[in-house]
């Protein structure tokens, strides 16, 4: 069982089941709203080939039906007044047939007698085979105005149909044409409708909420920018109550300040002055302990831990061997190597202080041993005997206000985790019931920090 | 160390006490005052190695009196400062405080920063060596060896900051606050001069012992 903690979040993870279903939900909205959009297009386009067509049809066999009649009473008059020759009916006019019929059925005067036209009282389509042809009929008059059968005519209009027959296909071809064009542009635009969204929901999922951060929205002011001014007076409302904590804390702190300081400063000097009273030795240990304990609250407290750190290069290993002094009965090693890394001084020994305490805490100093290891990463190890944790106890160790083991505040390791990973390396904690428990620091060495200068001729 | 002469500006009079015995007991005169008005007196006609100036002062406000203090002479100031806040250190940082501790302050601490400040102090003011070169810093003289060469003074006091703290890491952002102040440069000015004064150095026959830490700043080692 183990536990990293390194980066720059605190506090509660970021909850990574959450994220997923709202981005495909987000993706599924546009795939939706894109579908919907084809569809109507592609139904608009159906319609309008069907509508055009229809109205168009309509439109042709009217204006043909008018032709038709009106050639039909031209002949008929001509024929009435007797001016109309044979010769006109045999020699016919470009797709239009015409033929005499008697009362009796019979076809008196036709080009193609062979082929009669049908009778047909209003004018009607008479398909036969490959030819479509308008037909209609008129009394034929002779100039006594006696009727003696009838003049019908045939107007072939299999070119009309290929006109209409190519319309559709033109309306048809257009139109798909269109839909596509019209479908990928709404396809952009659903897109780009919903960007906002996503980027909103990424960004509100990314918030860390120890310091929540406003959320950034760029587009037109529409629900979607409802929806991110709303999500910011939320941020604002938690990132102003977390000010306002840090500002009492802070008032707080300024009031303890300089008690806290003489007490301790005095108890030093004056165990310094009387070395043998372990009473007076007793106290400076406990006035220390609440010195160091009340610098952790408000090294937090104060955000202090949200700046960048002044780093010189530091031995780690006599760092530790100075905190580990303090501690009567701690065992110290270190193998000798390198152990220098780029830190905050007073901050590094913050953190070797507070895994050393949390140690001792738990086990008694007689059964914690610390030991340095250095080269390209320098490790600071602290393990104790002590009774260990469970893994779930081990997991939230590092949460603030959680203290792994009885006693204790339960800062230590939280400033300890945060410092560390101002210093750009990890802590990492292993531990098993019963069998006690080991933090290990991780810092990169000084060298690998150090960019290789190249060297001009 | 030589004994060396401390300001301390503190309204807390127990605090005030405890820092003057801790540091007369190190072997150091101490003149120590409660208010702003009293430190600028003393300033006047005092010679401090050293001002610990608490920045949150009854009369006059600490950033202020660090700004005065710092115009007068290139005395080193340790901030004291129970706020800790951001604002305030950066705004500590171009009045001239060398150094800032927070309260509430482990004493052993406070002593160790001071010491360091005085002998930086002690070497800052005549000559600086380090890695084979010696930078005498009066007349920004730079030498290795037999070799030498005139710093501009900005170079100078680049070099004489990095040579008095080795091993600190100088980020840009503080090199252009202690160069220039309130006055801000162009964004890569502090590259510029260190790119010269690298030049200079090997020019001299000498490694060139500035280091880029990446992403945090420069160094000397």
């Amino acid at each position: 069982m183990s536990s990293e903690a390194g980066g720059r979040t605190s506090g509660a993870p970021v909850a990574t089941p959450a994220v997923a279903p709202t981005w495909t939900r987000s993706r599924r909205l546009r795939t939706r709203l894109g579908l919907i959009v084809l569809g109507a297009l592609l139904l608009a386009v159906a319609g309008t080939v069907v509508l055009v067509d229809q109205l168009f049809g309509r439109a042709q066999h009217e204006s043909l039906v008018d032709l038709l009649e009106r050639d039909l009473h031209r002949v008929q008059a001509l024929v009435a007044a007797g001016t109309l020759g044979e010769s006109f009916v045999e020699q016919g006019a470009g797709g239009v047939r015409l033929q005499f019929v008697s009362h009796a059925g019979t076809v008196l005067l036709a080009a193609d007698a062979a082929d009669p036209i049908p009778l047909a009282r209003a004018p009607a389509r008479s398909n036969a085979g490959e030819r479509a042809e308008l037909v209609g009929s008129a009394a034929w008059l002779l100039p006594s105005g006696l009727a003696i059968g009838t003049i019908r005519m045939a107007l072939d209009v299999t070119e009309a149909d290929a006109d209409r027959a190519t319309l559709r296909l033109s309306l048809l071809f257009a139109g798909s044409l269109l839909a596509l064009v019209a479908g990928a542009l709404a396809w952009g635009l659903v897109s780009g409708a919903l960007r906002p969204l996503a980027d909103l929901a990424r960004q509100a999922a990314a918030v860390d909420p120890a310091r929540p951060s406003l959320a950034r929205y760029r587009g037109p002011d529409d629900e979607v920018a409802e929806l991110a001014r709303a999500l910011n007076v939320a941020l604002e409302a938690i990132a102003e109550r977390q000010q306002a904590e840090r500002d009492a804390l802070a008032e707080v702190a300024h009031e303890l300040a300089a008690p806290l300081t003489v007490v301790a400063g005095e108890l030093r000097q004056l165990a310094n002055a009387r070395p043998d009273d372990p009473r007076v030795r007793g106290a400076q240990e406990a006035a220390d302990e609440l010195l160091h304990t009340s610098q952790d609250l408000l090294t937090l407290a104060r955000g202090e831990l949200d700046r960048a750190p002044d780093l010189s290069v530091v031995d780690l290993a006599e760092v530790a061997r100075g905190v580990t002094g303090a501690y009567p009965g701690v065992a110290f090693a270190a193998d000798g190597a390198d152990a220098r890394v780029f830190a905050q001084p007073d901050r590094l020994r913050q953190v070797a202080r507070n895994l050393v305490r949390n140690a001792v805490q738990a086990a008694g100093a007689e059964r914690v041993r610390v030991s340095v290891e250095g080269g390209p990463e320098v490790r600071l190890r602290v393990d104790d005997d002590g009774p260990g944790m469970a893994p779930e106890a081990l997991e939230r160790v590092f949460d603030r206000y959680v203290s792994g083991r009885s006693g204790g505040v339960g800062v230590g390791l939280t400033v300890a985790r945060r410092i560390v990973a101002s210093f750009d390396g990890r802590v990492e904690a292993r531990s098993e019931p019963g069998r006690g428990a080991t933090f290990e620091v991780v810092l990169p060495g000084w060298s690998s920090q150090v960019e290789a200068e190249l060297d001009e001729a | 160390m030589p004994p060396a002469h401390v300001l301390v500006v503190e309204d807390d009079a127990r605090l005030r006490g405890l820092v003057r015995e801790a540091l007369e007991a190190t072997g150091h005169r101490v003149t120590a005052v409660g208010t702003g008005g009293d430190a600028l007196l003393c300033a006047l006609d005092g010679d401090f190695d050293l001002v610990l100036l608490d920045l949150n002062l009854p009369d006059v406000d600490g950033i202020e009196i660090a700004r005065r203090l710092h115009a007068d002479g290139d005395v080193p100031i340790v901030m004291l400062t129970a706020r800790g806040d951001v604002a305030s250190r950066v705004e500590g940082l171009y009045a001239g405080a060398a150094d800032y501790v927070t309260k509430p302050f482990d004493l052993q601490e406070l002593l160790a920063r001071v010491h360091v400040r005085l002998r930086e102090r002690s070497a800052g003011d005549g000559l600086l060596e380090h890695a084979g070169l010696r930078l005498r810093v009066d007349v920004r003289m730079l030498a290795a060896g037999d070799a030498q060469v005139t710093l501009p003074e900005r170079e100078a006091e680049l070099l004489r900051l990095l040579l008095s703290h080795p091993g600190r890491v100088f980020s840009r952002e503080d090199l252009e606050a202690r160069l220039y102040g309130d006055d801000l440069p162009d964004s890569n000015t502090v590259e510029v001069f260190v790119y010269h004064l690298r030049r200079r150095i090997r020019a001299l026959g000498v490694p060139d012992p500035i280091r880029t830490v990446r992403g945090k700043g420069y160094t000397v080692l």
